[in-house]
């Protein structure tokens, strides 16, 4: 029984839906901007802007004229009856490796290449797929972006378990949308401020496209629709999540080449930040430093250092995590911007925080307000020691790729490898001499680590899916034996794609999981290619999570163990509980391409052939032997006129008059047949093709 | 009433029937006429694909880059020389620059490749490297390929691009390979640093202790067909490298055995640095013959050609036969053909073509080890292997003009490579289809020239063309004079004429005869007889073809188990003092295929007096169609072989017909020109029968000293076509070898 709940909570939570919501019951139209900044592993720096609008229901305050929440989103709201939706415009790969997977920014924002949606409806089911199309359609023009050839059915999932939300859920991915400014531009005036005044004005368009990640992301969570009634309003979260290199100085002196680069805000966007959006309740940035980042610190924190900063209560000192001075230490200098408040990551559970291995996540906030143009904001770091870290790796690192040449046929191949570093298996043990070691993270009776795949794969690759194999650690094991559920959803041609989708299990020290499934390369009509067809065709990224672990990552003040509750959206939306999910890269088919100057050819050819066809026939019919006979002795008699005479006619292809005027029709007659004929049939195999 | 009127395409059959020797002869002089012209014909490369775009962009490649690359390579043969074991050397460096440049690495063990000969695959896959059998142990050491990709930053990446540089380390690394490694890491660092990347690149450093395409081959077998279900214990007996292959883990928790892939693949570059052979300029040469003559996109090599000779001003070569160009009867043939270009331009201006004895004679050079080297099937270098993949790759061989001089001469030369590489590889980069625009079946005539399957195909048609006139000219002819041998021996009250009928009104005049004369019918069937022995002879032959064209595995395998047995005993066979064991294994296998030919021969039904005609008409028809599938495998096989078996078959006549009194008096054309004719077509029959053309091969690939000694270079030949897949061996063994015995069964007839 207690496992069929948890299977069911597993399903219940595979798409971000929101177990723990602690949405508060605005009065009032809120906006707030945020800035998370968080240096990442490879030198590189996260930038992640978050604009949160929050709208009362409407039920209770009525229908008002908005003052800042978008009306062009709150119609959409209104007319398809969205529950929530979600979409996301991403340029580039998140390198989960070096830049994380375990915490909320990263799992919510590290996105497929290209444009993904999905959405959840309260319409009646068969108006489900019109009002997707809709959708698609609204959004976009809404976005100048081509989402509407997401409405061909063909390459839209109806995921089959409902995963707990009381509506219907669809879901759709464009691999090869670019995305550029005219993507950027409509996202900037969904914002009451634009890009005109406070976190917004840093977006340099050169600047961020020139990153090593761009994902520009768009939530939206309407409780108007609820079949219980409206609970809570509408909110809108966008969010734009960037990667960011900091340019490295020209010259750099040898010994200082192993430190990572030096940024701040004006460094990473040629642009410095000189106050709020005036319309926005709360306006601030976060400088996140992850725990193995703080770990990192701590050991190469010196002894006779130490550092008291003013803003700290001198009693307080003491508590000043581990000694670590996050001003200025020997790991590294803040710059420019001292921070108005630090908090400190509250451990998830007990087991975490006896945990030795675990050091807290440091935030450090800075008000946007409290900088005008006089002084601008331009917060960065500047480092002093070659620091290495890791992030939160998540349970198993992903790859899919395609196995096979040629354009008969192939196989996707998944495969999973554990990642030593991982947090559940930190938390498991599963060390040869600690074997019967506490499963502590998990739910107690869990036997395994789960994982849910969910994998679209467009018509034209007819998968097999009697061929899916499971080998673990180089042993293949029946399905059965690791599969907990599984949903299949064969395709069908230009109709609806196969969808699998399926939860495992395997043991804890299962180190690499493979899956590979067969498919056979179909064949597209000729209308179908896309422009540029020998490129190949994008297969959508799959979708993997691990229903065992969420995200939420909860602050508080540091010298305070309390978990304090800040009731700004920033933090609300890093305590939602979400699954740890991870997309793979996308793949590129090759079909068979006909080439596409070919059907010109077939033409040619064939009309070549059908002429001389009825050319020969024409003849044959028309014959009349004894008019030739006539015609023959005709030219035997003139042949006494003159051999001079026929021997020109015949190299000048002048013939005798008598001859002449019985053909003289002729030909005109065949030339004229034949063009209508070959015309006509011409016609058909254009059509036709 | 007039005459009935004769119908235009029998009567034109009919003529060409009965000059079917003169138009024979005629095809086959101009087939050989155009395979000589064919350098004249070729056409001057363009690029196809507009997206390529070669040149557009300017290399940051520079001095400062160069410099780096002899930097690094002095530091990997500094390291080489102080580590023990050379190769774990080298995998230190390249993962530690790789990793600093934070881009994804690993190493790759691959198994040596497996013993030629050791199993019944030949079509079914590239068997050069070996595989891990069930219980995942091998033979010998395993290489390992080091690997390091670059990812493009803004891309997808799902495609990529490959730079394979090979390296081999005896005690220390060579020069070249030095500068190579330090050439592909600077490039690979400029690569890191860049945002203009689309496609990932994935750089792999081929461990060639083997062979540069072994490693390459197994590689790209591990990223094609990777095995799951195989668990992998690579047998190092060495600790340290144990040691530093699985506790060499990462900090991000990957170890360095992580296999990590970038998508589909589109070009492949393989890069070699050689200091120069006496040429003065520095040059680059390009090799692109793919196995059983598969080539690269032309486009590719336009691309590396273009920028070579127009960006860098550096020379570009391909494969040619050097001491062909002085051949001073080819240089006459070159005088000729100039004096005919200058004579067709003033008769009009626009049919003259310009073409010099010294560009022709270049050209008909590189066009015949252009056809020589597909004609082997043998890939022609490490990038032979991406073609098994349907990848376009060429090795780019980058010779130094002197003998790497001094530094900055090395900087000099390695800035002009370097820039000459990264344009191609932004010129790949810019390609957003795959490969497909320009020609695959092409044949090279100069760096710049090509002669596309259009223009090839036509001397290859013209001397096919020759055999199925032939066939069915001696059909007709044994139809004719059987049924002439018959009516003569009828009463002559028989009106018919059958001379003087056309022979395309033969089989109606035949049929026409029997029902007349019941008599004839027997004539028919005595005829259906001579056809029914000619399928059986061929059929026997062409099955014990086929047969001996799969004794060598087995003849392998039985010499090894016998060598084995001795082995064990500790006693040399008394065979051993005349052959080695290839030479062992070339004579048993000659034994078998010649006792089993005589096994069938004496089975053979006993020839009739005329059984010869239907025979050649048979072998005529065999060897059109063997020559046509062979074309479809590898044209230039095809096309050699059409030189070498054509006038052999069709010259092939019994040799009574020369000096014994003619069988068929009634032709009365026994002059003395026609016995010399057949003289001659004999001579060329007994040049093109086996024996003497493996004579001849003896003489030219095996060292003439002993026949011990050919033997055993025939043997390793054998070995070497079966491996590699060559569609040589079946050509030589499933065509050419039943053609001649047929050939010599006409002769002997």
């Amino acid at each position: 029984m207690r496992k069929l709940v948890s299977l069911f909570l597993a399903l219940a939570l595979v798409f971000h839906v929101i177990r723990v919501q602690s949405q508060r019951l605005t009065e009032e139209e809120e906006f707030s901007e945020d800035l998370l900044l968080r240096p990442l592993p490879d030198g590189k720096v996260l930038a992640h802007f978050l604009f949160t609008n929050l709208l009362p229901p409407v039920k209770s305050h009525g229908h008002h004229h908005h003052r800042l929440f978008p009306k062009a989103i709150y119609q959409l709201v209104q007319k398809y009856h969205i529950q929530q939706m979600e979409l996301s415009f991403t340029q580039g790969r998140w390198d989960y490796q070096r830049w994380g997977a375990l915490d909320p920014i990263t799992s919510a924002n590290a996105k497929p290449i290209g444009v993904e949606l999905w959405a959840v409806f309260d319409v009646p089911k068969d108006k489900v797929d019109a009002t997707w199309r809709n959708l698609t359609h609204a959004l976009s023009g809404l976005f100048c972006a081509s989402i509407n050839f997401l409405e061909s059915p063909a390459i839209v999932a109806t995921p089959g378990l409902q995963r707990g939300v009381s509506g219907y859920l669809r879901y759709g991915a464009l691999p090869r949308e670019a995305v550029c400014t005219e993507n950027l531009t409509p996202w900037l005036k969904l914002l009451p401020c634009r890009d005109k005044a406070g976190l917004t004005t840093l977006l340099e368009r050169p600047r961020i496209y020139n990153g090593h990640y761009h994902s520009l992301r768009i939530h939206l969570k309407s409780g108007e629709f609820n079949k219980n009634g409206p609970e809570g309003g509408t909110s809108l979260r966008q969010s734009l999540t960037l990667v960011l290199k900091p340019s490295k100085s020209a010259v750099v002196p040898e010994r200082l080449k192993s430190l990572h680069s030096n940024w701040s805000l004006y460094l990473l966007f040629k642009k410095s930040l000189v106050g709020k959006c005036p319309l926005a309740s709360s306006s601030q940035v976060h400088l996140e430093l992850e725990g193995s980042l703080v770990k990192g610190l701590q050991n190469h924190a010196t002894t006779e250092f130490l550092f008291i900063s003013l803003w700290f209560d001198v009693a307080d000192e003491s508590q000043i995590v581990d000694k670590l001075n996050v001003v200025d230490n020997p790991g590294y200098l803040l710059m420019n911007a001292l921070p108005n408040r630090i908090l400190k990551e509250i451990p998830k559970s007990e087991w975490e925080e006896e945990q030795s291995v675990h050091v807290p996540c440091l935030l450090l906030d800075f008000e946007v307000q409290d900088y005008s143009k006089a002084y601008p904001l331009n917060v960065g770091l500047s480092w002093r020691a070659p620091i290495a870290w890791v992030p939160r790796q998540g349970p198993f690192r992903v790859t899919r790729f395609l196995t096979g040449s040629g354009n008969e046929r192939g196989s996707i191949a998944i495969v999973l490898k554990a990642n030593s570093e991982s947090y559940l298996r930190s938390c498991s043990k599963f060390t040869p001499e600690n074997k019967d070691a506490q499963v502590c993270a998990l739910d107690e009776g869990a036997s395994g680590i789960d994982v849910t795949i969910f994998e679209m794969v467009p018509w034209y690759v007819r998968l097999y899916f009697h061929t899916l194999k499971v080998v673990l650690d180089g042993q293949q094991v029946a399905l059965r034996d690791v599969a907990k559920w599984m949903r299949v959803s064969p395709s069908e041609d230009r109709k609806s794609p196969a969808v699998l989708e399926m939860q495992l299990q395997v043991p804890y020290n299962t180190s690499v999981i493979s899956l590979t499934v067969e498919f056979d390369k179909g064949y597209l009509r000729i209308d179908e290619h896309p422009p540029d067809a020998n490129r190949g065709f994008d297969l959508p990224s799959a979708l993997f999570t691990f229903p065992q672990l969420q995200t939420a990552r909860s602050y508080g003040f540091v010298n305070t163990t309390a978990n304090a509750v800040f009731d700004q959206p920033f933090f609300q939306t890093l305590l939602e509980e979400q699954l740890v999910q991870i997309y793979s890269e996308n793949l590129l088919v090759h079909l068979a391409t006909p080439d596409f100057s070919m059907p010109y050819n077939v033409i040619t050819f064939t009309m070549t052939v059908l002429a001389l066809y009825f050319g020969s026939l024409l003849n044959v019919l028309r014959r009349r032997l004894g008019e030739e006979e006539r015609l023959q002795a005709k030219t035997t008699g003139s042949q006494h006129a003159g051999k001079l005479m026929t021997l020109i006619s015949k190299y000048f292809g002048k013939r005798s008059d008598s001859k002449h005027n019985v053909q003289t029709r002729t030909p005109l007659l065949k030339l004229v047949l034949i063009i209508s004929v070959a015309a006509g049939i011409a016609i058909y195999y254009i059509l036709g093709l | 009433m007039a005459e009935p009127r004769r119908r235009l395409l029998p009567h034109l059959a009919s003529l060409l029937l009965k000059y079917s020797y003169i138009i024979s002869m005629v095809c086959y002089a101009a087939g050989l006429v155009t395979v000589l012209l064919l350098p004249a014909l070729a056409k001057s490369t363009y690029i196809s694909e507009n997206a390529l775009m070669p040149g557009s962009a300017n290399p940051v490649f520079g001095a400062r880059e160069a410099a780096d690359a002899i930097r690094m390579a002095d530091e990997v043969q500094s390291l080489v020389l102080k580590h023990a074991d050379g190769y774990i050397a080298v995998q230190e460096w390249a993962v530690k620059h790789m990793s600093a440049l934070s881009a994804d690495c690993y190493l790759q063990p691959f198994s040596p490749p497996e013993k030629p000969l050791s199993s019944m695959r030949f079509y079914s896959s590239p068997q050069h490297t070996g595989r891990l059998s069930q219980n995942g142990t091998m033979e010998g050491i395993p290489g390992v390929n080091i690997v390091g990709i670059v990812r493009a930053p803004q891309a997808e990446g799902n495609e990529a691009v490959v730079l394979v540089t090979p390296f081999r380390v005896e005690g220390m690394l060579s020069t070249g390979d030095r500068l190579a490694l330090g050439f592909g890491m600077a490039l690979f660092e400029l690569w890191g640093n860049s945002n203009w990347l689309a496609k990932d690149v994935i750089w792999v450093l081929a461990d060639s202790r083997y062979s540069a395409y072994t490693a390459v081959a197994a590689w790209l077998q591990e990223y094609h067909e990777p095995r799951f279900d195989l668990p992998k214990d690579w047998g190092f007996s060495d600790p340290s490298t144990q040691a530093w292959l699985y506790a060499g883990e990462k900090l991000d928790g990957e170890t360095l055995l992580d296999f990590k892939r970038a998508g589909t693949i589109a070009a492949g570059l393989v890069l070699y640095l050689t200091s120069g052979d006496g040429g003065v300029a520095d040059c680059i040469k390009v090799s692109a013959e793919g196995p059983n003559g598969q080539m690269p996109n032309l486009d590719l090599i336009n691309v590396v050609n273009s920028l070579a000779v127009w960006r860098q001003g550096l020379h570009m070569r391909v494969d040619t036969f050097a001491d062909m160009q002085e051949s001073a009867s080819l240089n006459y043939l070159g005088q000729f053909l100039e004096k005919i270009g200058q004579l067709a331009g003033k008769v009009r201006a626009d049919w003259g073509f310009v073409l010099t004895a010294s560009m022709y004679v270049e050209g008909l050079a590189t066009l015949f080890a252009s056809v020589k080297n597909q004609a082997l099937g043998l890939p022609t270098g490490a990038h032979g292997a991406f073609r098994n993949y349907q990848i376009d790759a060429v090795s780019l061989e980058m010779m130094a003009g002197g003998d790497f001089g001094t530094v900055n001469e090395q900087i000099d030369l390695l800035t002009k490579f370097g820039r000459l590489i990264e344009g191609v590889m932004r010129s790949v980069n810019n390609l957003l289809e795959k490969f497909h625009q320009s020609f695959f079946l092409y044949l090279l005539s100069a760096p710049n020239k090509f002669i596309s399957v259009g223009v090839y195909m036509i001397p290859l048609g013209l001397l096919l063309l020759t055999l199925p006139l032939g066939a069915a000219a001696l059909c007709s002819q044994s139809v004719k004079t059987a049924v002439a041998s018959d009516s003569l021996n009828q009463t002559e009250s028989d009106s018919t004429d059958v001379f003087s009928a056309t022979p395309g009104k033969l089989s109606t005049e035949v049929v026409k005869a029997g029902e007349r004369e019941p008599d004839n019918l027997v004539t028919a069937k005595t005829s259906v007889g001579s056809w029914q022995r000619a399928v059986v002879v061929v059929s026997v032959v062409q099955l014990w073809a086929s047969l001996t064209a799969n004794f060598p595995p087995f003849v392998s395998q039985l010499v090894d188990s016998i060598m084995m047995n001795f082995s064990a005993s500790s006693k040399a066979p008394a065979v051993m003092k005349f052959f080695t064991i290839p030479g062992l294994k070339m004579f048993m296998w000659a034994t078998m295929a010649i006792v089993s030919l005589l096994t069938m021969v004496s089975f053979l039904p006993t020839p009739g007096k005329g059984d010869w005609i239907a025979v050649k008409a048979l072998l005529l028809g065999v060897a059109t169609i063997g020559l046509g599938v062979m074309s479809q495998i590898d044209f230039a096989v095809s096309l050699v072989g059409a030189l070498v078996l054509v006038p052999m078959s069709l010259c092939a006549c019994p040799l009574t017909n020369i000096w014994g009194k003619s069988a068929d008096e009634h032709k009365g054309s026994k002059s003395i020109q026609f016995r010399l004719f057949l003289l001659l077509g004999t001579m060329v029959n007994i040049i093109g029968s086996p024996p003497v053309l493996l004579a001849s091969a003896m003489y030219f690939i095996g060292d003439s000293s002993s026949w011990q000694a050919s033997l055993s270079k025939f043997w390793e030949w054998t070995e070497l076509l079966w491996c590699w897949g060559s569609a040589l061996y079946p050509y030589i063994l499933v065509v050419h070898l039943p053609c001649s015995i047929l050939c010599i069964y006409i002769l002997l007839s």
